[in-house]
């Protein structure tokens, strides 16, 4: 039998979780018969979407499931029995009221009920239990006002045995036509009864006349998500597009007569071979120009391609493929669009800063890995506010809401990606590496000193993708014209200090590191760079420049709120609010202010 | 009882056919659109044989 396909109710979230949990119910249940409660329970799902990463605590899970069930009564009957929620259905999609269950704690509201399918044929002989309500309605969802003395029949070859009805039940049902329920409790005589009950079933349809469901054809994912197949391959593709790539990128991985270059697939015994000469020329180009280049110059330049050739895109996959697999010699540096190479052992562009290893950088950027985008931060479009050390090491962070609009590696082990970023407005342009995250280091995008240059710490810049998935705008929005004392670092005295700089464009105030706000740190001395790697260090620094000295039982302290510590904390290391915060809470150096929000202590020790 | 969605023989078989007409590399994107036409219409023609 095919299952009628409830129609899920409440907001877009609820739908998606009701329609997962019908299809995960229905996966469990395929040998049972339709009108089988199917009984899952709420902890049991909660961990499930919990897996898929929907929440990122059981509760908040299980939150979610009671929200989508609450919305979708009419599927999904609640039965609470002590602390044990669970929820039943049946492959009707119907919401079932299991035979010996406690009564429900919850009902969902009327206007949430829908009428549901007619209940199937059944077999010949086979003890089946409906309720009352399906056999008063003639299968039509029962009215909320009925649902309380819903009383569980059997019927055994077409012939009704009412069960008991609870008393205090009775009451209840007086609320109910009286025709109705004079027809299911006083009636003995079965033949009479069976005529009574094809009368109200035929009356009920006389009233509803429900439309029987239309078929629509469907198949059900691995993770229990129904896809409806009249709704095309376009729409499908949008909706699951994830989970059906990786069904299909698995298999087309398993056989062999398929190869792939990223995300690009092609016939084995279509390949074109590359010889070792060829490769060879190739390297010793890249070699000689002691930078990356595009897999056009090698076709064009070396191996005699032309762009409209008819088999220029199966020459420039097969060349693609043939390097990928040279992994001592070559090393891709591209993107889907635009394919860079260099060569093993090839030297990134130096940090601005030549005391940093880019390893370093790798480090400072690590607590990036665990953040989650800014709710208020569009994709395709990144506002970002600069700070002292992304200015003096000329790179931007790899940060979550930046991995919305930055090509993701193509290849599984790449480190790297060759990007241009263009600032009309200052009339530059400059290649940059986007440095992907590996192991214990975060990511970052590096090369950008000559356009970082032109700004103050504070700075509100837009970074935003352009024609080529390689190629990226940097931009401001003019501001009010001033001049500000902002921060600088004197590399022959080894100090900070504050320096006039006109400022044109938009800032963000509390990012500022001016003169006027952070007096204490002209000719602060810079930490050594094996102290700078230490966030304590780095945090301590801050607090006895930027914050309030204190003094209690001979003990010094000092005090101080996280939005003024946190540009200070970025001149030498860079670190998100919730890097800081979390940071010290997690450190016995530092304590909340129980007494101010966002306020902490730093107490050194003695 | 809906089927349950899965990459048959069939379908690597008609994928590779989709390829080799066009001669040239196709993005996984294109081959996961191909592989939802070819599972419609297994089930249409299961449909119309049942």
């Amino acid at each position: 039998m095919s299952e009628a396909q409830p129609s899920f109710k409440g907001s877009v979230e609820d739908q998606s979780v009701a329609e997962a949990m019908w299809g995960l119910m229905l996966m469990q249940a395929r040998s049972y018969a339709a009108d089988a409660p199917i009984r899952q329970s709420l902890h049991n799902f909660a961990e499930y979407f919990l897996e898929k990463g929907l929440r990122q605590t059981v509760e908040e899970a299980a939150a979610v499931v009671e929200s989508a069930a609450l919305a979708n009564g009419h599927v999904f009957f609640r039965n609470a029995a002590d602390d044990d929620v669970s929820y039943v259905t049946s492959r009707t999609g119907k919401a079932m009221r299991p035979a010996a269950s406690t009564p429900p704690r919850y009902l969902p509201p009327a206007a949430s009920r829908a009428p549901a399918p007619a209940p199937a044929p059944r077999r010949q002989g086979a003890p089946v239990v409906i309720t009352r309500a399906t056999i008063l309605t003639g299968g039509v969802a029962m009215a909320p006002s009925l649902r309380p003395v819903i009383e569980e029949a059997t019927i055994l070859r077409g012939t009704l045995r009412p069960t008991l009805i609870r008393r205090e039940e009775q009451a209840l049902a007086e609320t109910v036509s009286a025709p109705d329920l004079e027809l299911e409790l006083e009636r003995e005589d079965e033949e009479q009864g069976e005529e009574t009950i094809a009368a109200v079933q035929a009356e009920a349809a006389r009233e509803v006349k429900p439309e029987p469901p239309a078929y629509r054809p469907q198949v059900v994912t691995p993770e229990g998500l129904t896809l409806y197949l009249d709704e095309g391959p376009e729409k499908i593709l949008a909706k699951h597009g994830a989970s059906i790539k990786a069904m299909v990128s698995e298999a087309l991985t398993s056989d062999q007569r398929f190869v792939s270059f990223g995300d690009e697939w092609f016939l084995a015994d279509l390949v074109v071979p590359f010889g070792k000469a060829e490769l060879r020329r190739i390297h010793e180009a890249i070699e000689e120009t002691a930078d990356v280049l595009p897999d056009s110059t090698f076709l064009t330049d070396l191996l005699g391609k032309n762009p409209d050739d008819e088999d220029y895109e199966r020459s420039r996959f097969s060349l693609n493929l043939a390097m990928s697999r040279e992994k001592r010699i070559f090393e891709f540096r591209g993107t889907a669009q635009e394919r860079y190479w260099g060569v093993v052992a090839m030297a990134s562009p130096r940090p601005a800063r030549s005391t940093l290893r880019p390893s370093e950088i790798g480090q400072d950027f690590k607590f990036l890995e665990d953040e989650t985008p800014r709710s208020d931060e569009g994709a395709g479009r990144w506002v970002h506010s600069l700070t002292f050390y992304e200015i003096e090491n000329g790179l931007l962070p790899y940060s979550a809401t930046a991995k919305l609009i930055f090509p993701r590696a193509v290849l599984k082990e790449q480190r790297a990606a060759h990007l241009e970023f263009h600032a009309p407005q200052l009339n530059l342009s400059v290649p940059a590496e986007l440095h992907y995250p590996s192991g214990n280091r975060g990511g970052w995008i590096d090369g950008l000193e000559d356009i970082l240059d032109r700004f103050v710490p504070g700075a509100r810049i837009v970074v935003e993708g352009a024609e080529r998935d390689n190629q990226f705008l940097i931009s401001f929005r003019k501001g009010e014209s001033r001049e500000l004392e902002s921060v600088v670092y004197d590399e022959k005295k080894r100090r900070f200090g504050f320096a006039a700089m006109p400022v044109e464009y938009q800032v963000d105030e509390a990012m500022l590191v001016t003169k006027s706000r952070y007096k204490n740190l002209a000719n602060a001395l810079r930490l050594d760079e094996a102290i700078r790697r230490k966030g304590d260090q780095v945090i301590s620094f801050a607090f006895i420049k930027v914050g309030t000295k204190l003094t209690e039982d001979d003990k010094t302290y000092y005090r101080t709120s996280i939005s003024d510590l946190l540009p200070v904390v970025n001149l030498e290391k860079p670190f998100s609010v919730a890097s800081l915060v979390r940071f010290m809470t997690t450190h016995p150096h530092y304590q909340k202010d129980e007494t101010q929000d966002g306020f902490y202590f730093y107490k050194p020790e003695e | 009882m809906a089927d349950q969605l899965e990459v048959e023989a069939d379908d690597l078989d008609g994928l590779a056919d989709f390829i080799r007409e066009s001669g040239e590399p196709q993005p996984l994107e294109e081959l996961a659109l191909r592989f939802i036409e070819l599972v419609s219409q297994r089930e249409a023609d299961s449909a119309a044989s049942s």
